[in-house]
């Protein structure tokens, strides 16, 4: 199998190992994880060694399984999270650019609305107006999360829409929507993937938030954020929160080299240098 | 019938906070098809305004255009008038009339979709314009300014217009292209039966593919006439003054004549003639009254 060279560089191949990996042991957890992660029956506050690499929590679990059953809920709720942001944000940011008067005041006058608020704050509210689910808090921070793509979208749709080609098209016949379609959203992709990727990390620690606040995972679930969150209250013991820190950390990490990549590989213009750094 | 005319045009900018700016003041202008008007006039003099205009891009607010026996209307959301489709134009900036997303094939097949056109293939309209069509599979980054306004032009060409728009298309690329490009909008265009509407601050490239001249100064048309004519006999003190400013290549080192001052700001035109407080013959009625006739708007040729 040959990748394409744009994925041929050596930060494209360190993120996708790292996030493949992640994948492997969300799918094969149960088979992968050394211990039950809720199983309270091991020494409390372990230090990390043989038998518990990462130690064992206040409550006697293993954290290295926990961290293991943890991806299965933390990275694709994130990934998920992300993608309606920038499928929802994007839309009404690219709406509210492209067709400008009323609509955009509209959208616009919403988007502020949400951002008049402090996130986790805003976040916090919706969640428990929802009621305390993992599946609400998703929902929660969609809604904070939405405006900053629209915002970045309306921009950069603002500085396309007025370019030669874009109405080059309209002179064509092209009708808004396909001159939205074809010429604008392709040439303004590129920095909101760039934004989404930077956008998991932040994603992924309010959702953790959230299910710290106790309006998203309950307690005994395995969940990154709840996990660091439950590892400050026993500071002493560092390996309660930061092997789960060091997931979300890597998880991070990898989805902001592969959007690097995504970026470079859609854009034409690079691919000429990337033909040169390519393995 | 008279291809294009555009009749009394008045197109206005406004800002919030700024006074009104008239970039287009009354001009008036023909384009017979198959015929190649070439206007020309210092940078923001209008010209590029009344070409957006005449594609329906910038907002009339008096006078009219007629294309043919249509309407130019201003084009908004909505998909543009099928019979105003006989109107395209090619842009200035080469780099930023291509869509650099797309395989340049793809956007000459759109101009053939337009006209209807299921015949033809963007390969013949890239050999058309003097490129190997075998290069209908690439990007436009791969292509210099020059290659780029040619593929421009395949792209307007292949909507089959009946009125080709060239705002400035030359003034961006290198001077061995100019000549080049100029000439290969004038042939494709006349061969088609089509009119063309040539704007450009360069007048020796107007002068070698326009059939006839229209000089604008301060969104106005203050001359029109044959090409070869106007050459000969400038007869606008600003026409004259354009023609002085062009070197002359004759090895005897005369400098070329400059025309003194800026162009006024248009949101605050000068009184009478908008070019007296420039021109080295102005009289008292210059300062007075506007001349509002043609061809020729100077009172030194007042038609009786």
């Amino acid at each position: 199998m040959k990748l394409p060279r744009a994925w041929r560089q050596p930060l494209a191949i360190t993120g996708g190992v790292i996030a493949l990996a992640w994948f492997v042991i969300a799918l094969s957890a149960p088979l992968l994880a050394p211990h039950d992660p809720l199983a309270q029956e091991l020494p409390r506050l372990a230090p990390p060694g043989p038998g518990h690499w990462f130690g064992t929590d206040q409550l006697g679990r293993d954290i290295l399984s926990r961290v293991m059953y943890g991806a299965r809920l933390s990275i694709p709720l994130t990934l998920l999270l992300v993608a309606m942001s920038v499928l929802v944000g994007g839309l009404l940011g690219a709406i509210s650019g492209y067709f400008g008067k009323w609509v955009d005041e509209t959208i616009m006058r919403f988007a502020d609305l949400v951002f008049a608020f402090p996130t986790v704050i805003l976040a916090m509210v919706v969640a428990a107006a929802l009621g305390a689910s993992l599946a609400n808090a998703v929902l929660a921070v969609l809604v904070v999360a939405w405006p900053a793509y629209a915002r970045v979208t309306r921009g950069l749709v603002l500085g396309v829409r007025q370019r030669e080609f874009v109405l080059s098209g309209r002179l064509l016949g092209f009708s808004a929507w396909r001159s939205l379609r074809v010429d604008v959203l392709p040439n303004v992709t590129g920095p909101i993937l760039v934004l989404a990727t930077l956008d998991i990390g932040t994603a992924l620690l309010l959702l953790s938030g959230l299910s710290f606040l106790g309006l998203g995972a309950k307690p005994p679930s395995p969940e990154w954020g709840a996990m660091v969150a439950s590892g400050v209250e026993v500071f002493d013991s560092w390996w309660v929160a930061a092997f789960p820190g060091l997931a979300i950390l890597t998880v991070v990490l990898a989805f902001n080299f592969l959007g690097d990549t995504l970026r470079d590989a859609l854009d034409p213009r690079t691919a000429r240098a990337i033909k040169e750094r390519a393995l | 019938m008279t291809l294009l005319s555009v009749n009394d045009l008045v197109v206005e900018h406004r800002t919030p906070g700024r006074p009104v700016v008239r970039a287009v003041a009354g001009a008036g202008l023909t384009v017979e098809a198959g015929e190649v008007v070439g206007l020309v006039g210092e940078s923001g003099c209008g010209k590029s305004t009344l070409a957006r205009a005449v594609c329906g891009l910038a907002p009339v607010t008096e006078g009219t255009i007629s294309f043919g026996d249509r309407t130019v209307t201003p084009l908004g959301l909505r998909r543009r008038d099928r019979s105003l489709a006989g109107i395209q134009m090619v842009f200035q900036d080469p780099y930023s009339s291509l869509n650099p997303r797309r395989r340049v094939g793809a956007q000459i097949a759109d101009g053939l979709r337009a006209a209807g056109d299921t015949t033809t293939t963007p390969t013949e309209m890239l050999e058309r314009v003097g490129l190997p069509g075998d290069v209908a599979g690439r990007h436009p980054h791969e292509f210099s300014g020059g290659q780029r306004q040619r593929i421009a032009i395949a792209r307007a060409l292949a909507a089959r217009p009946s009125l080709l728009i060239g705002d400035e298309p030359i003034s961006a690329l290198d001077a061995s292209a100019q000549a080049q490009v100029a000439t290969l909008m004038r042939d494709l265009a006349v061969s088609a039966g089509a009119g063309l509407l040539f704007i450009s601050h360069d007048l020796s490239v107007v002068r070698l593919i326009a059939d006839r001249i229209a000089v604008m100064y301060l969104g106005k048309i203050v001359e029109v006439g044959r090409t070869a004519e106007v050459w000969r006999d400038p007869r606008h003190p600003y026409t004259r003054a354009l023609l002085g400013a062009i070197p002359a290549p004759d090895g005897a080192g005369v400098l070329p004549a400059e025309l003194a001052g800026d162009v006024p700001d248009p949101a605050d035109p000068p009184s009478g003639c908008r070019f007296h407080p420039r021109c080295p013959v102005a009289m008292d009625v210059c300062r007075e009254r506007e001349p509002a006739f043609g061809p020729v708007a100077c009172w030194l040729h007042e038609p009786r």
